[in-house]
């Protein structure tokens, strides 16, 4: 038989490994999720929590209704109607307190 | 040995364009050689050979294959039939563009599963064969006329059938490489291989190689020559 | 060399013509699909830019739903882990629909009531700096013993403010004064999603800046003596100081849990609008099957391929598309959330604020979502591609003979 040329790789054990590489990755990724779950330690979080009796994430800090949206008065996010878009990008992701959408012992 | 009794085959039946592109054909075929069936175009050559190919079932009659009756076959069984006795050439070659030679000559053997290694080199022992070892990983559309004849012809043989079937194999060619190709296919009954060949050019129906020659017109046998 | 390929001679016996037993016997499954494989992707890569460009866009979209889906799982978590220590109940006095300081007095009236633990007033307020354009969070911190004139600040507000431990920060009082603060400490927390803003001071530092009279607070936080009863006892709150508004940590978490449900619609309907033209590309992609192709369907079909192996390689096709598209999406998506700071999405986060926690979420993951997610991005692309080689693959192969 005559010399041939390296063969290449064949075709579909090149994408079967690929496929198999993100699937092993893709359940690294669930490892990873339950493994850094129980390691992360938060005691010092919720310790400063408890001391300072925190009751938001500091993530919006453009408005008070933002910042504190457990806190705010109840019509600082509706300046102008109930159902008015927000100024803030962040009212896209954060809901208004629930106090104004479910019922409470504030009625 | 392949049996032919009465066999018709009707397309678009019972519509305004209906056509008979065979009509009560009976025929028995042997074993080894090679047969040509002649005819102009619209005799019935291709339908014929479609027929004895399992790649359709006639309107009407029994097509038997070393007695056993194929006419009634499920699907399933049908091309099981097809893989392992027959091998075609067809008249535009019908190689998959954009596939290289060697994916071409290797894809009948695709669904059997046999091992790579295996399947690899003896589609490359095939291409060696028929002088295309260097073309084995271009792409087919880069090949010239009788390169790709070549192709077409290692691929019907792929899975080593036992009857080859050639739908007019010269179309393409020009004189020197039709005769090329006529004594590929009389090396290839030689060594035991039935070979059914439709042609309307006389290169082939009056080559040495040619072992009977069956002439229809209008779906109907005309004559019947053994040379 | 393999025996099925070896001319045969003149002298052998030719073997029969029909298919023997052995023939039917079981082939070795992983070699077929594999030879499947091959051509599937022999067959796509011939529209190289074609399929890449979808393959890309595919992983894009996947990306985007991934990490909005991921990001919000996370912060989700992070919010009901961190703030299961927030106070039970947090009484605000409200005059005219606005929050307003706390008398004193009230703590006792709070004392009082059944139920109550115990009740201590806070202090805290926002503060604009207009150094940096910035709102920070001020709050008195009575545990940490600090002078009047002495701080202790947020990350990220340190970060903004390229300011450590041992320098001064000058607030303005609210008489116009300015007062020179010393930064004894930067709050050290793992994750800055609670504290980047704040800046700690002394009660005494918070009255004198904001001119506060000594008997007020800004609310205050209750400990409540049996949790289960956290809501009589707001209604009796209620009762006992009308002009009082209490809210529960059940309420705080209930907030945290709905992070990027309500009005996260907004984004899926952007995100949606996305998917919606993709599908409608994809679809025409494989479902348009093309003349070509359907021919080179017929010569599968006539040299041997059953409508089985058709459609498995169709099966293929868009597996292998819309699998390696997902799994990528999710992956990129995963590294950008969880170890790459959710970077994209910091503009949505920021929004108009200056002051932005550098957080490491923890990765959570809601398999069931990520199940929802892989139905809608990989399924209807399978089918579409399925449907139109199956029609395909029905037809007689003697086409392939009539070119």
């Amino acid at each position: 038989m005559p010399l041939r040329r390296f063969p290449h790789p064949r075709k579909a054990n090149a994408a079967l490994t690929l496929l198999a590489t993100l699937s092993l990755l893709f359940g690294l990724t669930l490892a990873d999720s339950a493994w850094r779950a129980r390691s992360t330690n938060r005691a010092a979080d919720r310790a400063l929590v408890r001391e300072l009796g925190l009751t938001d994430l500091s993530l919006f800090t453009e408005a008070r209704y933002t910042r504190h949206p457990t806190q705010a008065d109840r019509h600082s996010p509706f300046q102008d109607h109930p159902a008015a878009l927000d100024h803030f990008p962040s009212g896209a992701l954060l809901p208004p307190p629930p106090g104004l959408t479910l019922y409470s012992h504030e009625e | 040995m392949i049996e032919l009794h009465e066999v018709s085959k009707v397309f678009n039946q019972g519509q305004p364009n209906e056509c008979r592109a065979l009509r009560e054909l009976s025929l028995r075929l042997e074993r080894g050689g090679i047969t040509v069936f002649k005819g102009p175009s619209g005799s019935g050559k291709t339908t014929l050979l479609t027929l004895i190919g399992c790649l359709a079932r006639p309107t009407a009659g029994r097509i038997t294959l070393d007695g056993r009756l194929l006419s009634n076959l499920p699907e399933r069984f049908l091309t099981e039939v097809r893989r392992h006795t027959f091998g075609f050439v067809f008249q535009r070659f019908n190689l998959l563009r954009g596939l290289t030679v060697l994916e071409n000559v290797m894809l009948p053997a695709y669904p059997l599963g046999k091992p790579y290694r295996e399947l690899r080199d003896g589609a490359r022992a095939l291409l060696d064969r028929f002088g295309l070892g260097a073309k084995a990983d271009s792409r087919v559309e880069w090949l010239s006329g009788g390169e790709a004849q070549r192709t077409a012809l290692a691929r019907a043989l792929i899975n080593d059938p036992a009857v080859l079937i050639a739908d007019e194999p010269t179309a393409n060619l020009d004189s020197a490489l039709s005769r090329e190709v006529l004594a590929l296919l009389g090396e290839l009954a030689t060594q035991g291989r039935t070979v059914l060949i439709s042609s309307h050019d006389p290169l082939v129906f009056e080559a040495v190689q040619v072992d009977r020659v069956i002439e229809l017109h209008d779906g109907c046998v005309v004559g019947d020559s053994r040379c | 060399m393999p025996v099925g390929l070896v001319f045969r001679d003149c002298d052998t016996v030719s073997p029969p013509l029909l298919p023997t037993a052995a023939d039917f016997a079981m082939r070795p499954l992983l070699e077929r699909q594999k030879y499947l494989i091959d051509y599937t992707l022999a067959a796509l890569f011939r529209r190289k830019t074609r399929n890449l460009g979808l393959l890309l866009v595919y992983t894009l979209l996947v990306f985007l739903f991934a990490s909005v889906l991921l990001l919000s799982q996370g912060l989700r978590r992070e919010a009901a882990l961190l703030l299961q220590d927030a106070p039970e109940v947090v009484v605000q006095k409200l005059i005219a629909g606005r929050h307003d300081p706390l008398p004193a007095a009230w703590l006792d009236t709070l004392r009082r009531i059944r139920g109550v633990g115990s009740a201590r007033g806070r202090l805290w307020g926002y503060y604009y700096d207009p150094a940096v354009k910035a709102n920070y969070t001020l709050m008195a911190a009575p545990e940490r013993g600090l002078a009047a004139d002495e701080i202790i600040v947020g990350a990220a507000l340190a970060r903004i403010r390229q300011i450590g431990v041992g320098d001064y920060l000058s607030l303005r009082a609210t008489d116009g004064r300015p007062l020179p603060m010393k930064i004894i400490g930067i709050l050290d927390s793992a994750s800055e999603l609670l504290g980047a803003d704040l800046l700690l001071l002394s009660e005494t530092g918070f009255r004198q800046l904001f001119q506060l009279p000594p008997a007020v607070y800004t609310d205050a936080v209750l400990t409540v003596r049996n949790p289960r009863e956290a809501s009589t006892v707001a209604n009796k709150i209620a009762l006992a100081l009308p002009a009082s508004r209490p809210i529960l940590r059940a309420e705080i978490l209930r907030t945290y849990d709905a992070v990027f449900h309500w009005r996260e619609g907004m984004t899926f309907v952007a995100l949606g609008s996305l998917l919606l033209a993709f599908l409608i590309l994809a679809w025409d992609k494989a479902a348009g099957l093309s003349a070509e192709e359907k021919r080179e369907i017929g010569i599968l079909k006539a040299i041997g391929w059953e409508t089985g192996d058709i459609l498995r390689m169709k099966l293929w096709e868009g597996t292998l598309l819309s699998l390696t598209a997902f799994l990528a999406g999710y992956l990129l998506a995963w590294w950008q959330v969880f170890y790459g700071g959710a970077r994209l999405f910091a503009p949505v986060l920021k929004g108009w604020a200056v002051l932005y926690p550098d957080f490491r979420l923890t990765p959570a993951v809601d398999l069931q979502q990520v199940l929802v997610l892989l139905a809608v991005t990989v399924l209807p692309y399978i089918v579409a591609t399925l449907i139109p080689g199956w029609r395909a693959a029905i037809s007689d192969p003697d086409a392939a003979m009539r070119g």
